[in-house]
């Protein structure tokens, strides 16, 4: 587990820091700012409801925002 | 091929603020300074069944507003009510329906985000409350974002916590109750001028009952600590108008359960408007060290932590979605989506799944109307 984690933790800081880019200038985001491009897919209600399923079958949850509220655990 | 276009004026106010890139559930969404005001509307049937026999079957109508104030504010806010009916389990796949006993109950909830935009930083306040017959829970969170100069990084902040009063109608629970206090630490990053991608970790630590009342022997840990890692990633095809997204998520908590999730949903545009959605996920989990496997009371010694509840058992899960979106018009859209789920013990990765335990299914339909403004 710890090796698990470790190995994801470092592929997140080679992703999102290590990687030297060129530096993306705001006339070059005209397609990052899709909807479909949101990472809730753009639709609120139906991301909760995908998440809800999720967590009342399964143990798992997190890894997206905080105090959220309610049991819904049928 | 062209996407359903938006408001004329949203698409590049966007863009330059970038990285505007919502965040999941129930966290604010707070990443980007508001340019549109949306009010949708979605029907949700989820219907559970297990060989021989149906489950647990859910209808959620919900509402969700955006509402942008004066130049530097919005406020959001869902509404949902759902009604549970139907057979849940006692232990592992013994069903309450059998001895005359289902589950019927409408949970009623409420979440509302007000959240400030700066010039390259944002803060959000929330709150939800939710009430069902047996359970009611308040909730309170706190988000930030700050951007760097060029706006292509986006450090995330946040922290939460949830007061909850357990009241089972069948006596064994009497205003039992839960805290939990969970924060998060993110970071959005545009890579390219069609990637981004954002990894998030979150911590909760919850105190107090956690025991299933409905659930035969249940005994559960006083307290849980939950980590998740999730990594996603988006990619935009410059020629075909698609969207890729990817995710994935570990979890671990102190109950022994190591969880690993994949999502994938690849987003095609039509020449005349739709939008086809195909969706993949994929879950896998370990058993908590205190589920037992059939038959109930098997490992069970008066005094120490025990269940037979499916959920905390070792399986693996997969769930196949397809989603229809249709505009009308420049504002006006309507989608329809279908999902199967589906668990088995065998789908279980790295290790045996827990024995002897039916496969669980579920079909799920959606309808959902959105209108932006």
């Amino acid at each position: 587990m710890t090796r698990a984690r470790a190995i994801v933790l470092w592929c997140a800081v080679c992703v999102l820091a290590a990687c030297a880019t060129t530096p993306v200038q705001p006339w070059q985001k005209r397609q990052l700012a899709q909807r479909a491009m949101r990472f809730d897919g753009g639709n609120a209600l139906e991301a909760d409801f995908a998440t809800q399923v999720a967590t009342s079958r399964e143990a798992a949850r997190g890894g997206d925002g905080v105090g959220g509220g309610g049991c819904g655990c049928n | 091929m062209t996407r359903t276009p938006p408001p004329p004026h949203s698409l590049l106010a966007a863009a330059l603020a970038l990285p505007g890139l919502a965040l999941a559930p129930t966290a604010a969404r707070a990443e980007r300074p508001p340019v549109d005001g949306e009010v949708s509307l979605r029907y949700s049937h989820y219907q559970e069944y297990q060989p021989g026999a149906e489950r647990i079957e859910v209808v959620l109508p919900a509402l969700f507003v955006l509402l942008p104030v004066a130049d530097d504010w919005t406020l959001e806010s869902q509404i949902a009510l759902d009604s549970i009916s139907g057979a849940s389990p006692l232990y592992h796949d013994t069903l309450s329906g059998a001895s005359g006993i289902g589950v019927d109950d409408v949970r009623r909830s409420i979440d509302v985000d007000a959240t400030r935009y700066f010039d390259r930083a944002s803060i959000a306040l929330g709150a939800s409350v939710s009430r069902e017959d047996d359970y009611d829970s308040n909730a309170v969170r706190v988000v930030a974002t700050f951007d760097s100069i060029d706006r292509n990084r986006t450090i995330t902040i946040g922290a939460g916590t949830s007061d909850d009063t357990i009241d089972s109608v069948n006596g064994v629970a009497e205003n039992e109750q839960r805290r939990t206090h969970d924060a998060q630490f993110g970071i959005t990053r545009v890579l390219t001028p069609r990637d981004v991608a954002q990894a998030t970790l979150t911590y909760a630590h919850g105190s107090g009952y956690f025991d299933d009342p409905y659930k035969v022997l249940d005994r559960r840990p006083g307290s849980r600590d939950e980590r998740a890692l999730s990594l996603r990633w988006n990619h935009a095809f410059e020629r075909s108008g698609s969207a890729l997204r990817l995710a994935y998520r570990l979890f671990d908590d102190s109950w022994d359960i190591t969880a690993h999730s994949i999502d994938a949903a690849w987003e095609h545009p039509f020449a005349n408007g739709w939008v086809l959605v195909p969706s993949l996920r994929y879950h896998s989990q370990s058993a908590a060290r205190f589920y037992f496997d059939p038959p109930v009371g098997s490992g069970f010694v008066p005094g120490e932590d025990y269940t037979a509840d499916a959920r905390l058992s070792a399986f693996g899960s997969v769930t196949a979605g397809l989603k229809l979106q249709v505009p009308f018009g420049q504002r006006w859209r309507s989608d329809f989506k279908l999902s199967f789920y589906r668990q088995r013990s065998e789908w279980r990765a790295f290790g045996e799944g827990s024995p002897d335990l039916l496969p669980v299914s579920a079909r799920v339909f959606e309808i959902g109307l959105t209108y932006l403004y």
